[in-house]
Parts: structure tokens; C-alpha cells; sequence
């Protein structure tokens, strides 16, 4: 099942978009390259070229305003692929289009007023500034661009407030906390006020119950600052909570793309299919999803649900009620029907 | 603490010369003569010596400490402006390349002292076993003997210092058939820091020495006996012979002459005898300080050094 | 020996193979025709006539030279005069104001005890009346030091900057290292002339080194993400270097600061051989008169000015470390600056009025009782009656037992066996790589015609380390075990490598006798301390847990040593063992010095007769030899690590 909102919004004019990117280790390139290509695998690739082929032909457009999740298990080659979309890595094939403009084709300048004005970064190991204060680590992006002081500590204290770590400014990045470190890397990545905010594995590094926090703030800041957004993670619950498409990686290709729902639902392969299997599926699919077509003949009882609705909404009623529930679109009209042996099927798969 | 005051003098002088620059008089355009102390106590005395008679005519003096064969560089260079007792015997390349050479240095004259490089022994040794004090003994394998080491294995040692000391004694061994075989110490502290050793428990050394020197007053040596030293067999190309007297002499920069010429008349004429400096370092084995002794001999022999300073 | 296999990870190549190679090389030597012997001296390259060649040429040109009139020259005086304006404005300030000033600073960085550690400290410097040296060497250094660190940080900057000079700059820094200073001093002199000048360069030559390493090491050493973060921003290089690399790299460049200042300290003798005073001198002035109680004061002095020195600026360190931003628990001074002007305002009184005096009661001297000490040790140690015990039958015994049959054994065997036996070793030791470079160093070696006395050398160096392993694995070991020892042992082992080995020069020679052998004894007194400390280190380090588990199977003392401490220790000790060889090699000059023929007594006969040449074939073939055996026990070191890392 196709998002057909989000559908419409592709067009050239993507944030982000990246076609037919490689990124290959080593001398050899060309040879790795072409045994990449008849799916030879890593190890006989490091082996026969001295090659490591961290990312293979990725193509993939990031929408305006969604946040893009790229799920990998490590060595999978996402941090490579995130830092082929800033240059941080040249990448050894393929283009990367930042508003429309090949990344690769940038002159040094250029490459610098994009990071300073378009793309941010947090990293996961927070990437501060051991030797500046906090505040200086915010303002830092600001600093570099030339800004006033008085302008930057003004907008850095801003920035601060807003991940809530009100009267930290003066410390020490050692003196803070996992949690508050990440915050002012995220203050920091937000001070320049970028288009685009890359997140390589920020969250990683922290206690669960404080990297539940962060990614609800996450969402939160998301809803105030409509940023493009691309959020590398291992997570694959954490995918799911955040995306609003994933890309799942595996030996640096990527697998599938989809919306958490498609990938749960559909998953491209066995190995998708395994990250999926302990998933709270109830809460990922929706109706429309699940629902069987129903003949318009058939006359059903009952309230009739929206496509929409996730099935933990429907589910008591489904398993009260014991029969078909009729399902409708966003205008009313009927589209389908949920039928309980079909939702258990999609809910326990084996 | 003397040396103190003249830490502030010099500072002040050196305010002074650069408001006087252009206002020298006859001592000429350099007026800090640098002279160069070799580490050894003869070479000390001398310089001080020299720096009493300057500082009397007006000179600063600054002593520098500086290796033998070091100051030649840096008296060539007109960094250092004399140095008052070279040995010939040590220096015949530096000679050529600096003096002969044209190389910034001039021979300023005989220092007036000699001195007298030999072989020398701790008189216990003769007094026990009379062989071992000549070479005719040494030819003998057996007498050799009472001086081997370790590292010498059968033949005796001939104990020699710095590498920098003029050398024969390969010669010296080869030619006259001696059953020995030569060792360096290394430094003249490490050789009289053997002497020490072996004295202390009456061992027998051979070795390389020279007078005038301090050691002299600490320890109890005699000349071991080689063929008397004859020009013929020092041209034969195979020395089997004493050494030479060394007639020691001054160098000075070739720069000095015109840029202080009291300072170069005095130290052209700078010039004494052996029993001038023994006193001298007796003075210093009695507790006395270089300057102090400087001073009592230059007390005791006005009319010498008067005569240095022209006109 | 194939049994050790299992026990320890990297002994992939067993103890037997070396033995095996001294079979076949061996038989190989019986197949040679006769009269191969120690490397044709026929072959020699003659590099040291070429290079007193230019030597020559420089001097006789020199005075018409536009690099030596508007470079050189200007360049030594205004150095100079540097050094000359510290030294005055010094001695100028009276003797006390220093005491309380020094102990102020101390105080404020290092607490109250460290304050009043280091006024008296400065006492010590005036009361032993060595005053006026410990301020020139203390200029000289600090002058030294401070050149050194406006050199070494923008090199060590380019070296983080770019692979290529980072490579190039290796075997440079090496040899910088391991060249024997006496090698270069004469050349120094011709290019700087003026008589301290040329020992501040030669100081800043032997003591570059760290802190180039360091800032290269510092700057390679900021995170990745930090790096990444900059960019991200970004930051142009410029703006990198500034305000991400470099203010990460100061805990780094200090420590290199620290260690240039340490390197700086171990050449004020030898520096005072071409003119730099101060307290080298003065221990040179002593050893010449014999007077080895008044040269362990001087020497002692150095060890005090280094040990300050130390504590100094391993407080900065810290403080870099914590961003600059927090301030060490020293003494709160809130009047910090009415504090200096009060000293300023006493410095000047006490200057005009001439108060600058120690008072002569005071002073005092621990000479005696060492001088009594030596004297005391020649008389009673040398021998012990007739018997064969005592230190001149021990020097006799390695002298008969160890170097000579060696160094006969080393110089009068035919040389490509020689070589290929180095090859060996280095396969054996490192790998294939090593291989090639150790041969072709050895054949070099023979080139430079210096083939017979590096064999000398080498046989030596061999006998200093096999010393030092035997004294010092057993007493890191026995450190490691008891805690008292460990911090007993450590103010022994500072003073043993700061001390000038000069200091130990007479005593060693009345003890064992002129020749190698003392040479061997002042080496193993310098270059211990590396062994001791890493092996306590090392075993302290063993992860307690896999003690435990030992423990758990109930070995005993014995077998927990020789079977989990020693082997897990092994990188860590055999990383002491290579420092103790750098050092030994180091001493070589210095055991030149008492006798210990060689490429050391070539070097001091290269300086000693202005013959650059040869102190350079000399020199080189040191560091030749140095560079050599270090790959060798480093790469062996290697070997020790576990695998896990390969695996990864």
C-alpha cells in the first residue's frame, strides 16, 4: 500500500535525493564494484579485491518535512551512506542532489555555505567540543559563519532553552550527562537553523529509558520545526517509531524503503521479515492494511472504521464482536472490510 | 659574590657602551676581549691571568668554557678572540686548516711554558719490580704481564685518555718489540680516576700523561724509561722514541689585531715559564681559587706581566 | 620450547628457531672460503672525508657566505642576546625573591605542600652556593624549550596535517634521538659561532623531538566526530585547526613540552662541553678534580630543576586537560597581583641596596661524605681480600665471560653471515618486513666503515640489556607485589635517569676498572628504570578478574606469576625492554667516555679532533643500530599482543 499524500510530494525538487551511490574501500574499486554487482559477498570481495564495499548503489529521495530513517545492523554501511549525503565522504559513484544541486559537483565554498546555512549534523557519540562550554558548543555553528558574538550567544541560549537545558551554559561538556550531551548536540545542530538535520545513531549511546525521552522530544521538536530529517539507527523499534519511511540496509544495499507499516506488512525479504517479527504489530497496522475487498453487495453490520485507524483501536471490537467490521475512507465511502481470520493472519504471521 | 657585582657591572656597562659606542679610545672598536678556557687547570689559571692585565687596561673580559678543539671554530668565527695554551702535538689539522688554511685564526707566540708528554707509572711500581719501569723490560713477555687486564688478555695495558691526545704509542709498542697493547679511558677523568684506583690498592698501571698537571701533587709517579727523544727518529717515519717537548703557544682570531690592538699587543706578548704556572696550580691544590692564585703570582712577579702591556 | 606455544598468543616463532639459525649460520660460515672475515674495509663509502670536505669549505668561506652573514649570524645574536637578558634579569632579582616567588606559583598550581617543596628546592640551588649555574642552565633551558616549542608546534601541525611529511619526518625525529650530540656539536658551532649559542641549539636539536611527536599526536588524536562536527558546520581549515584541533591537542602538546624540557635537562653537560656553563659545568669542572661529592651536588641540582620542571608542568597538563576552565586546588591567592608587586617592589630594593647575599653560615655541603663514600667503596668493595668477590673480579669475569668473547666472536666472523643472522633475528623477532631494512642497515653499517666497532658496540649494548632484564624483571616483579617497594623505588629510578650519567663516571671506573665495563655498569644505572617500571606496571595491569579465575584453581604464587602475570604482562615489559635499549644506546658515548671502546670512543674522537666525518660515519651507524634494534623489540612487543584486535 502506497501513502498516496506523501506519493504526490515526490518530485525533483526532494530535499535529498541520492541515485546509484557507492561508496568503496580500498584500491581496487572498479574490480570490487563488479563482483559487488553479481552479489558476491563482503568477505570474498575483501578477499579477492582488498576492497571493502561499505555502500552499494543506493538510490533513495528524502520528502520535505519527513523524517527518513536508514535501519542497519552495524557494518551495514549506514554511517557511511549518511556521511556520503554531507561530503564528509567523497562517494565513489553516483550522485547525491541536496535541493536539486549535485553535492559532488560543489566547489569547497560552496560545500561549506551548505553545511553552514542547509545541513546539520548530530552524531552519536555527541561530537562536542571538549574544550568549549556549552553555550559555545551551540553557538559554534554560528561562530563560523562569522556571526556577531552578542547574535550567536542570543540565538545559542534559544537553542538551549528549547532542549531544555536551561542554566547548563556555562559547564563543561564532561560535566553533563549522556542525555544532556546529546541535547546540546542537537542545540547545536538546530542553532544554524538548518533545512536538513542528519542524525547518525544519536540516540545509541543512552540508557532506554533516556533515549525514550529524547526520541519523544524528538517528535515534539519535529512537529514545531518541520525539518528534513535523515536518522540513522540499529533500532529497528525505534525506526519505527520515528520514521515516517524507513530504509532498511543490509551490506551497505539498501533492502526495502517504506513506511513502517509497508515494511511490518510486507516485509522485501526473509531478512526484513526478522527485524519484524517481535513488533507490536497492532500498533503498526491500519485498517487499510489489513481489510479484505469487500463486494459492495454484501451488506454489513456495525460501525464502520476509517483505513486509518491502527488495529489496536479495533481490535477489542473485533474480538467482541466476533464478525466482519466494514471499513471506510477518509470520505465515508466504503473500501473495504476487516475480516478476523485475515487481521490474525497479518497479526501472527506464522 | 664578586662575581655577582660584575653581573651588575656588566649590565650597566652594557647600557654605557651602547650610549659610548662611538666614543672608544685606543682600546679600539672591540671592547669585550672573549677568551677561551679549556678544561684544564693550566689552561684556567693563564686566562686569568690575562684577564687581570686587560681588565687593568680598561677591557672587559668574558671567559668562556669551551672544548680544546671546539674553540677553533668559534675563534675563527671572531666569536671567541684567544686562546692562550694550545698543544702543538694535539692540534696539527686544526693548525692546517685555521692557521695555514687561512682560516680566521693567527698563531699569537710561544706561551714560554713547555710541556712533555711520556709514559708514566706509580713509583711503587719501579721500587718493586725495577724491570717494569723501561722498555728493555717489556720486551720480556713475563714483565709485560704485571700490567695485563682482563681486557688485555696476555700483553699489558697501556693506558691512554681522550682520543683527541696526540698518539704514538702504537709505534712506540710495534717498533720496539714491547708486549703490550694500548686501551683508551676514554677522558682524562676516567685515566686519573684509574690512577685513583690502582694506587689505592698499589696495583701497576702504565700509562699516558704529561707535565705540568695537578696530578703530580696527588700522586707519586716516575717517567717510565723509553729511548731518549731524537729528531731522526721522529723523521724515520717509525717512532720508536720519548716524545718531544711541547712548546706550547696562543692563537688569536685574526680579527683582533685590528679590532683591539692593546688587547692583541698583551696577549702577543703574554708569556711565561713552567715554575710560573706550577706555582700557580699549587696555589689551586692549596684551596686557593683561579683568580686568587692569578693574583698572588702576578703580587709576587710584577715585572713580568708589566713588561706585556706596550708602550 | 614449542611447549610455550599455547601459553603465550604471540610466540608464533619459537626460542629454537634462534638457536637453530646460529647452527645453520654456522655451518654456513664452515661452507665460506677463508679470510672472510669482518666487513672489507676496502668497501668503505668514505662519507666522513666528503663531509670534512664541506666542513672545510665552510670554514675557509664562511666570513663571504650571504646564508652565514644575514642568517646565521644575526640569527645566533639575537639568540644571544636572549639568552644573556634572561640570565641578567635573573641573577638581578635577589636569591630570596625567588624562593618566595617560585613557592607562590607552586602554591597556587600545586597546593601548600608543593609550594613549600619547591621554595625549598630554590633554596638548595643557593645554599649548595650553585646559585649563578642553576640560573644560567635555567635560562638556557627555558630559552631552549620555548624555541623548541615554536619550532616543534607548527611542524608537528604540518606532520598531523599530511601523511607524507608525517612519514618523512619519522626516521628525522628518530635520528635526532638517537644521534649522539657530540656528533653535531662541532658543525653547530660553525654555523652559530657564538660559545652559549651553539649549546642552545644543540639542546633544542636533541630535545625537538617530543614535542613535534606530541602535537602530531595530539591533533591525529581529537575524535573523528569532533572533526566531523567541525566540518558539519562548516569550519574552513583554518577555522578547523583553531578552534577544534588544536585547543583539543594541548593536553597532548604539553606533555611533548614536558618531555622536551626533560630531554632539554639530560644534555646540560654534555652542552657544557661547547661553552653552555651553568650547572654542566660545573659537574665537569668537579669530575676533573675528581671531586665526585661536589659533582653529585651539581648533578643533584639538575635532578631538583628537573623534578620541578616536572611536577610544573604535569599541573598544566592537567589543567589543559579540564579545558582551562577550572582552576587546580592550589592556594586561593586573591591578591595575586598586589603579591607580584610586592615581590617586584622587594626584587628592586634588594637590588639597589645590594642585598643579594646568601649568608655564608648557612651554606652547605654534602660533598664529603660522598667523596668519603667512593673512597670508602674503592678500599672495600673492589675486592674482597683474595677472594674473587668483589667488583674488579665481577668486571674481569663479564670482561673474560661476556663482551670480549662476543665482540671477538661478532668482528672476527665473516660478515654476510653476520648479516643474514640480523635478517634472522628481525624475521624471528617482527616479520618479513623488518627483514630487508635490517639487512640492508647492517651492510650500510660496513659501508661507513664502521663494521668492526659497531660489532664492539653491539656487544656491549647486549650485555647492558641482558644486566638490566636480569636485575630489573626481577625487581619490577618484586615492586609489583608490595606496594611500600613500588613507592620507595620511585624516587630512585627519577633520580637514576635525570642525574647526568657523568656524575657516575669515577666511581665506576675505580670500581671496575678502565674499559667496557664500566661503560656497561653506568648504561645499566641509566637505562634501568624502564624494565623496573614496566614490568611492575605491567603485572599490576593483568586484569584482576583473570587473577581471580586462577586463583579459583587454587595456583600457586609461582604458577600465577609464570603462567598468567608474566605472559599477559609481556607487551607492556618488553615495551620496557625497547626503551632500555633506546637508553643503553643512548650511553654510548658516555661509556665511550670510561673507556668502552666503540662507536662511542669514535664519536668522542670525531669531536675530539674536529673530525665531523668520522663522528658522523660514527654517529650514523649509532643510530643504524639504535633504529634497528628498536623496530626489532618493538615489533617483538607486537607479537605479544593478543590476537582479538586481528579478529575484529
Amino acid at each position: 500500500m502506497i501513502d498516496s499524500e506523501r506519493r504526490s510530494e515526490i518530485s525533483s525538487k526532494a530535499p535529498i535525493s541520492a541515485a546509484g551511490v557507492w561508496k568503496v574501500f580500498g584500491k581496487r574499486v572498479a574490480d570490487a564494484m563488479e563482483m559487488a554487482r553479481d552479489n558476491v559477498d563482503q568477505a570474498s570481495i575483501l578477499a579477492g579485491s582488498g576492497c571493502v564495499v561499505a555502500v552499494q548503489d543506493a538510490s533513495f529521495e528524502v520528502n520535505r518535512g519527513e523524517i527518513f530513517v536508514v535501519m542497519g545492523l552495524s557494518g551495514s554501511g549506514k554511517s557511511t551512506l549518511i556521511r556520503c549525503l554531507s561530503r564528509l565522504i567523497d562517494a565513489t559513484a553516483g550522485t547525491v542532489l541536496i535541493d536539486g544541486r549535485n553535492l559532488g559537483e560543489m566547489s569547497d565554498v560552496e560545500l561549506r555555505e551548505i553545511r553552514r546555512h542547509t545541513i546539520s549534523m548530530v552524531f552519536q557519540n555527541y561530537g562536542l567540543f571538549p574544550h568549549r562550554r556549552v553555550i559555545d558548543n551551540v553557538a559554534f555553528g554560528l561562530e563560523v559563519r562569522g556571526a556577531e558574538k552578542e547574535d550567536r550567544y542570543q540565538t545559542a541560549m534559544q537553542m538551549i532553552e528549547l532542549v531544555g537545558l536551561d542554566g547548563w551554559a556555562d559547564k563543561y561538556p564532561e560535566q553533563l550527562s549522556g542525555g544532556m550531551k546529546q541535547r546540546v548536540g542537537l542545540a547545536r545542530a538546530l542553532a544554524v537553523d538548518p533545512e536538513i538535520l542528519l542524525f547518525d545513531e544519536p540516540f545509541s549511546a543512552l540508557d532506554p529509558l533516556i533515549r525514550r525521552d529524547m526520541q519523544d522530544e524528538l517528535l515534539s521538536l519535529q512537529e514545531r520545526l518541520h525539518c528534513t530529517m535523515v536518522f540513522i539507527t540499529h533500532d529497528f523499534s525505534e525506526a519505527l517509531k520515528l520514521g515516517d519511511r524507513i530504509a532498511i540496509m543490509r551490506s551497505g544495499a539498501i533492502v526495502q524503503v517504506g513506511t513502517p507499516e509497508e515494511i511490518v506488512a510486507h516485509p522485501a525479504d526473509d531478512y526484513v521479515r526478522d527485524f519484524t517479527l517481535d513488533v507490536p504489530r497492532h500498533k503498526v497496522l491500519s485498517a487499510g492494511t489489513v481489510m479484505a475487498q469487500a463486494s459492495s453487495d454484501v451488506v454489513l453490520e456495525g460501525e464502520p472504521v476509517v483505513v486509518s485507524a491502527r488495529l489496536e483501536t479495533i481490535l477489542p471490537r473485533l474480538l467482541t464482536e466476533g464478525r466482519p467490521i466494514p471499513v471506510v475512507d477518509a470520505d465515508g465511502v466504503r473500501c473495504g472490510v476487516l475480516e478476523p481470520a485475515l487481521v490474525s493472519q497479518y497479526l501472527w504471521p506464522r | 659574590m664578586s662575581k655577582r657585582s660584575t653581573f651588575k657591572a656588566s649590565l650597566l656597562l652594557a647600557a654605557l657602551s651602547l650610549v659610548l659606542a662611538a666614543c672608544g679610545d685606543d682600546l679600539g672598536d672591540v671592547e669585550t676581549i672573549k677568551l677561551a678556557v679549556n678544561p684544564w687547570d693550566g689552561s684556567a689559571v693563564n686566562i686569568a691571568v690575562a684577564a687581570a692585565v686587560l681588565e687593568g687596561e680598561g677591557y672587559t673580559v668574558e671567559r668562556v668554557e669551551i672544548d680544546e678543539n671546539a674553540q677553533w671554530a668559534a675563534i675563527a668565527a671572531g666569536d671567541l678572540h684567544a686562546s692562550l695554551e694550545v698543544w702543538p702535538s694535539g692540534h696539527a689539522d686544526n693548525v692546517a686548516s685555521y692557521i695555514d688554511g687561512g682560516g680566521g685564526v693567527v698563531n699569537g707566540g710561544e706561551l714560554g711554558a713547555v710541556g712533555k708528554i711520556g709514559w708514566w707509572i706509580p713509583t711503587y711500581v719501579v721500587e718493586q719490580n725495577p724491570a717494569a719501569g723501561s722498555w728493555q723490560g717489556l720486551q720480556d713477555p713475563a714483565t709485560a704481564q704485571v700490567y695485563a687486564t682482563a681486557e688485555t688478555g696476555d700483553k699489558g695495558q697501556f693506558l691512554i685518555g681522550d682520543p683527541s691526545w696526540v698518539s704514538y704509542e702504537q709505534d712506540i709498542i710495534d717498533n720496539l718489540g714491547l708486549h703490550l697493547e694500548v686501551a683508551y679511558a676514554g677522558s682524562e677523568e676516567a685515566l686519573l680516576a684509574a690512577m685513583d684506583s690502582a694506587t689505592s690498592r698499589g696495583d701497576p698501571l702504565l700509562f699516558y700523561w704529561w707535565t705540568p698537571h695537578s696530578a703530580f701533587s696527588k700522586f707519586d709517579l716516575t717517567a717510565f724509561e723509553l729511548p731518549p727523544y731524537s729528531d731522526e727518529c721522529y723523521a724515520s717515519g717509525a717512532v720508536d722514541c720519548d716524545y718531544p717537548d711541547d712548546v706550547l703557544f696562543k692563537i688569536m682570531w685574526d680579527g683582533l689585531e685590528e679590532g683591539a690592538p692593546t688587547a692583541f699587543a698583551i696577549l702577543s706578548n703574554f708569556s711565561y715559564t713552567n715554575e710560573d704556572q706550577i706555582f700557580m696550580l699549587g696555589q689551586l691544590d692549596a684551596g686557593l681559587s683561579v683568580d686568587e692564585a692569578a693574583a698572588a703570582w702576578m703580587d709576587a712577579n710584577e715585572s713580568v706581566w708589566q713588561a706585556w702591556i706596550p708602550g | 620450547m614449542t611447549s610455550l606455544a599455547p601459553q603465550s598468543v604471540g610466540w608464533r616463532r619459537p626460542l629454537g628457531y634462534l638457536g637453530l639459525a646460529v647452527v645453520l649460520l654456522g655451518g654456513l660460515a664452515w661452507l665460506l672460503p677463508e679470510g672472510i672475515g669482518a666487513f672489507p674495509q676496502e668497501w668503505d663509502v668514505g662519507l666522513g672525508p666528503a663531509v670534512n670536505e664541506i666542513q672545510q669549505w665552510w670554514i675557509s668561506n664562511r666570513r663571504d657566505l650571504g646564508v652565514y652573514l644575514y642568517f646565521f649570524d644575526p640569527l645566533s645574536g639575537s639568540i644571544d642576546w636572549l639568552l644573556r637578558a634572561l640570565e641578567n634579569l635573573l641573577m638581578a632579582i635577589p636569591w630570596y625573591v625567588h624562593v618566595v616567588g617560585v613557592g607562590m606559583v607552586f602554591g597556587r598550581w600545586l597546593g601548600r605542600a608543593g609550594g613549600l617543596a619547591a621554595g625549598a628546592g630554590m633554596v638548595y640551588f643557593v645554599a649548595l652556593g650553585l646559585w649563578e649555574q642553576s640560573v644560567q642552565t635555567f635560562a638556557l633551558m627555558t630559552v631552549g624549550v620555548a624555541l623548541a616549542v615554536a619550532i616543534g608546534v607548527p611542524v608537528g601541525i604540518l606532520a598531523a596535517r599530511s601523511d607524507r611529511v608525517h612519514r618523512g619526518l619519522r626516521p628525522v625525529l628518530d635520528s635526532m634521538q638517537t644521534l649522539p650530540a657530540f656528533v653535531y656539536l662541532i658543525p653547530v658551532l660553525l654555523f652559530f659561532g657564538v660559545a652559549r649559542v651553539p649549546s642552545l641549539i644543540a639542546t633544542v636539536i636533541y630535545a625537538l623531538p617530543p614535542v613535534i611527536r606530541l602535537t602530531n599526536l595530539g591533533i591525529r588524536q581529537v575524535p573523528t566526530e569532533s572533526l566531523e562536527a567541525g566540518l558539519m558546520f562548516g569550519s574552513t581549515s583554518g577555522q578547523l585547526l583553531r578552534k577544534v584541533q588544536l585547543p583539543q591537542a594541548v593536553p597532548s602538546i604539553l606533555a611533548g613540552v614536558n618531555q622536551t624540557i626533560m630531554m632539554a635537562l639530560s644534555i646540560v653537560v654534555i652542552a657544557a662541553m661547547i661553552g653552555a656553563g651553568g650547572l654542566g659545568q660545573e659537574v665537569l669542572l668537579a669530575l676533573r678534580h675528581q671531586e665526585v661529592g661536589r659533582a653529585v651536588e651539581a648533578g643533584m641540582a639538575i635532578v631538583l630543576m628537573a623534578v620541578m620542571l616536572d611536577r610544573f608542568s604535569h599541573s598544566l597538563v592537567g589543567q589543559g586537560r579540564m579545558g582551562g576552565g577550572h582552576h587546580g586546588e592550589g592556594l586561593p591567592y586573591r591578591n595575586w597581583w598586589i603579591a607580584g608587586g610586592v615581590l617586584a617592589a622587594v626584587a628592586i630594593a634588594g637590588w639597589t641596596l645590594g642585598w643579594t647575599d646568601y649568608p655564608t653560615a648557612l651554606q652547605f655541603s654534602y660533598a664529603a661524605p660522598i667523596d668519603g663514600a667512593v673512597d670508602w667503596a674503592r678500599d672495600n668493595l673492589y675486592q674482597l681480600g683474595n677472594l674473587p668477590v668483589g667488583t674488579g673480579p665481577f668486571s674481569d669475569f663479564l670482561t673474560t665471560y661476556g663482551t670480549r668473547p662476543m665482540r671477538l666472536y661478532l668482528s672476527e666472523e665473516a660478515w654476510p653471515v653476520v648479516v643474514l643472522f640480523f635478517g634472522f633475528v628481525a624475521w624471528w623477532a617482527s616479520g618479513k618486513k623488518l627483514v630487508l631494512g635490517s639487512v640492508v642497515g647492517t651492510v650500510v653499517i660496513g659501508l661507513l666503515g664502521m663494521w668492526t666497532l659497531t660489532m664492539d658496540t653491539l656487544s656491549q649494548t647486549v650485555v647492558a640489556v641482558l644486566m638490566a632484564i636480569v636485575i630489573g624483571l626481577p625487581l619490577g616483579v618484586a615492586a609489583s607485589r608490595r606496594d611500600w617497594l613500588e613507592r620507595g623505588m620511585r624516587p630512585v629510578l627519577d633520580t637514576l635517569q635525570t642525574i647526568p650519567s657523568f656524575c657516575f663516571l669515577v666511581p665506576v671506573v675505580i670500581l671496575f676498572n678502565v674499559g667496557r665495563i664500566p661503560g656497561i655498569i653506568a648504561s645499566v644505572l641509566y637505562a634501568i628504570p624502564p624494565v623496573i617500571r614496566l614490568t611492575n606496571l605491567g603485572i599490576r595491569s593483568v586484569d584482576k578478574e583473570i587473577v581471580e579465575a586462577s586463583e579459583s584453581f587454587g595456583v600457586t604464587r609461582r604458577q600465577k606469576l609464570w603462567k598468567i602475570q608474566l605472559p599477559l604482562a609481556m607487551p607492556t615489559v618488553l615495551a620496557g625492554i625497547n626503551q632500555t635499549v633506546m637508553l643503553v644506546l643512548a650511553m654510548v658515548v658516555i661509556a665511550g667516555l670510561v673507556g668502552g671502546a666503540g662507536l662511542g670512543l669514535e664519536a668522542v674522537k670525531g669531536l675530539a679532533r674536529s673530525d665531523t666525518g668520522l663522528g658522523f660515519e660514527a654517529g650514523a651507524s649509532i643510530v643504524i643500530l639504535a633504529m634497528i634494534l628498536d623496530r626489532i623489540t618493538q615489533g617483538w612487543a607486537a607479537r605479544f599482543q593478543p590476537p582479538s584486535s586481528e579478529g575484529d
